[in-house]
């Protein structure tokens, strides 16, 4: 088992597919275990998988491909164009001002492109010789420009925010047992990164207006009819981050959303400013579903490797560790920075979340950290990741892009790494800064759980019956059992005897009931003494039956 | 060798194609529903269930098939690290080699895809718009075209490795 996993280390850094890993973890797995029938377990291995890609989460999978094209159209067509015009309108006044309006327009377009290199290609070209010309200093703008690429992923409806919502509710479903309280909704972590988001843009542009002061960058004039022209045209594509807040504060379903945003981003594009053409959305639905294709099947193929991180326990053998060696939370939370930052400078920040996410969820219940503020961290953390040296992604997407030497790429990107860092502490430490609204009722297990039984207390007039053996079986005592598959058969009964009593003449009742009571025994004949309590005997029964 | 390059290319350009048709289909119907979803329960307060089917489907679909476009266009995520550092011709030795593990995985999963869909088949599973067992049948299909992808980009390697001079495919920094 050391040896294949060290080999499937190796075979990561030598640049194998993630997701060809995770089905070799997932198939080590399946060697493992004890049962040996290897393709059968490892079959039972993709169930996992296709039911993930089919079941419940694909509505919000959905998503996905739906604001990654989204993504690319608007960067395809000349949405960052207007949407610089119009905040450099609104902010160029101020001192710092373009500095501030790089800061703001990267972080709106990530937060629908999601992959940050994007940002920093479409903006990048834009924004670098409008710094240059306003007498920014030029290591002073590259930095900021490659150091801004990532700063958008904490506001909805990021990727990643909707990705790690639907990996984490997995994880801890897993840990909770299946239908209990995780105390976590999807819907809601998408509002928990708007605080902290907020916090770090603003840190950054603190950053920029003080080096823009130092600098004596001169200001521009205050210019209301170019605002008023500039900000009429970039409206619609601005307002598009606040039209999906909106939509989900009204309760509309958030693959909802996805959709009325495509379709609506499309007709701008193709028909009112006329930027694409139907031929280019042909070839950025070629572009947009390759990306799509890459990050779903490690998403799928994840499911694989956590099989096997259950059955090789590293999940336990994890949490021992950290349990001996961090006694409260803010030490746990410290070691997970620096953890997370070595991650998000490894791996992309879609395997990180499916890979990681699994692994710290048991941890992070372990020491009560509130799952909405491990995943702003954990975001933030890969967000920083990607500008830290030496092999954070966007340095080198910089570097080919603005033809400048990786080292000094580094060099400039130093000050925004610290900017991120403080805010990554501020974040981590004052977990006030996570705010989640209630997560909407839309009907809790428990209110449901009453909901049955209030209905079958209608429906069986019946509270009592005496059974053949002259003990009596109260309808309370139904509700107290553990196991659902016996409770149902219990309440059955009464169901069932209600009904008979319903019939015409006495002869009828009683040859309805016994015949009821004796089906019941006979069915009930073998745990008859011990399943009205839910035993432990009976759950092993039913786990055998699903195993 | 020229020939078969170009017979290798021809392929996968038409199998992108396909690919690239069917993804279309997919991402417009995902489009379509999600939206008439929204109007017909938020307006016409519909509780219809078939469009959660088709959307779901739909999201699978366009997963495995994407993937094995990702596959296709070289941009399946991986470390490449390693492969910045090294010559050109030492990165194809390598990429034959990782192309041989990645199929070695795929056939297997190919073959368990396959006694999914026998497992569900059997289950005879209600549905609305699409069988369950079709819609296991996705897997196999994808993986089987992301070997193929694996395969002939392999033996291109294997082409450009043998003589250098027929290698022209520029690498690009991936911006995701």
């Amino acid at each position: 088992m050391t040896l294949a996993l060290i080999a499937l280390v190796v075979l990561f850094i030598l640049g194998t597919p993630i997701f060809a890993l995770m089905l070799a973890g997932g198939a080590l797995g399946a060697m493992t275990t004890t049962r040996g029938h290897f393709l059968d377990d490892y079959t039972g291995q993709l169930i996992d998988l296709v039911r993930l890609g089919t079941g419940e989460h694909a509505q919000v999978l959905s998503t996905i491909p739906l604001f990654i094209f989204t993504g690319f159209l608007m960067a395809e067509s000349k949405t960052a164009d207007r949407l610089v015009r119009a905040a450099q309108a609104a902010l160029g006044w101020l001192p710092g001002g373009l500095a501030v309006v790089t800061v703001f327009a990267c972080a709106l377009f990530t937060t629908f492109t999601g992959a940050s290199g994007v940002t920093i290609v479409a903006l990048g070209g834009l924004l670098m010789p409008s710094l240059l010309k306003e007498n920014y200093p030029e290591r002073f703008s590259s930095g900021l420009v490659a150091g801004t690429g990532s700063i958008g992923l904490l506001f909805p409806p990021a990727l990643p925010l909707i990705i790690y919502g639907t990996v984490y509710a997995l994880a801890a479903q897993i840990q909770a047992g299946a239908g209990e309280s995780i105390g976590f909704s999807s819907d809601s972590f998408l509002y928990a990164g708007i605080v902290p988001g907020l916090v770090l843009l603003s840190v950054i542009s603190a950053y920029s207006v003080f080096v823009a002061i130092r600098n004596k960058v001169p200001r521009q004039a205050f210019d209301a009819k170019s605002l008023i022209h500039y900000g009429l045209r970039a409206l619609p594509e601005m307002a598009l981050p606040f039209l999906v807040i909106l939509g989900m504060a009204k309760g509309i379903a958030i693959p909802e959303i996805a959709a009325l945003a495509t379709v609506y981003i499309f007709i701008l594009e193709t028909v009112v400013f006329r930027d694409l053409k139907l031929r280019t959305c042909w070839r950025l639905i070629r572009q947009s579903m390759a990306l799509v294709g890459s990050i779903f099947i490690i998403i799928f193929a994840a499911q694989a490797l956590t099989n096997f991180f259950v059955t090789a326990d590293v999940p336990k053998m994890i949490f021992e560790f950290i349990r001996q060696h961090f006694d409260n939370k803010w030490s746990f939370l410290f070691a997970l920075n620096i953890f997370l930052i070595l991650v998000g400078m490894m791996m992309d920040i879609f395997s990180a979340i499916v890979i990681v996410v699994p692994l710290i969820t048991p941890l992070a219940l372990h020491y009560g950290i509130d799952p909405y503020h491990l995943g702003v961290v954990f975001l933030l953390n890969l967000e920083l990741g990607y500008i830290t040296p030496p092999v954070g992604l966007n340095l080198f997407i910089a570097a080919y892009h603005f033809k400048k030497p990786v080292a000094e790429v580094i060099r400039s990107t130093l000050p925004f790494l610290l900017c991120i860092a403080f805010s990554l502490v501020l974040v981590t430490y004052i977990p006030a800064l996570t705010v989640v609204p209630e997560p909407p009722r839309r009907g809790q297990v428990s209110q449901i759980a009453k909901d049955i039984d209030t209905a079958y207390q209608a429906l069986s007039a019946v509270a009592e019956v005496t059974m053949p053996n002259g003990n009596t079986k109260k309808l309370s005592e139904c509700a107290a059992i553990q196991n659902e598959l016996d409770k149902e058969s219990c309440r059955g009964l009464f169901v069932d005897i209600t009904k008979c009593r319903k019939l015409s003449g006495p002869e009828e009742i009683n040859q309805c009931e016994s015949g009821v009571l004796s089906e019941w025994m006979e069915l009930n004949s073998d745990d008859s003494e011990d399943s009205d309590l839910g035993t432990e005997d009976s759950d092993d029964d039913f786990d055998d039956l699903f195993e | 060798m020229n020939h078969a390059i170009r017979f290798i290319k021809r392929i996968e350009s038409l199998l992108g194609h396909l690919e690239h048709f069917f993804l279309a289909i997919f991402l417009c119907a995902l489009i379509g529903v999600g939206t008439y979803q929204s109007i017909a329960s938020h307006i016409f307060e519909s509780n219809a269930t078939w469009p959660f089917e088709l959307i779901r489907y739909s999201v699978f679909f366009i997963a495995m098939l994407g993937a094995a476009l990702a596959a296709r266009e070289g941009q399946m995520i991986g470390m490449d690290f390693l492969s910045r550092l090294i010559p050109k011709r030492w990165n194809r030795v390598l990429e034959i080699l990782i192309a041989c593990f990645v199929i070695g995985i795929l056939f297997l999963t190919i073959k368990g895809g396959l006694q999914l869909r026998e497992t569900t088949l059997s289950l005879n599973e209600s549905y609305e718009f699409i069988r369950p067992d079709i819609g296991v049948l996705a897997l196999p299909v994808a993986v089987f075209l992301i070997a193929l992808h694996t395969f002939n980009q392999a033996l291109l390697s294997f082409f450009y490795a043998v003589n250098p001079r027929l290698d022209t495919d520029e690498t690009q920094v991936s911006l995701h």
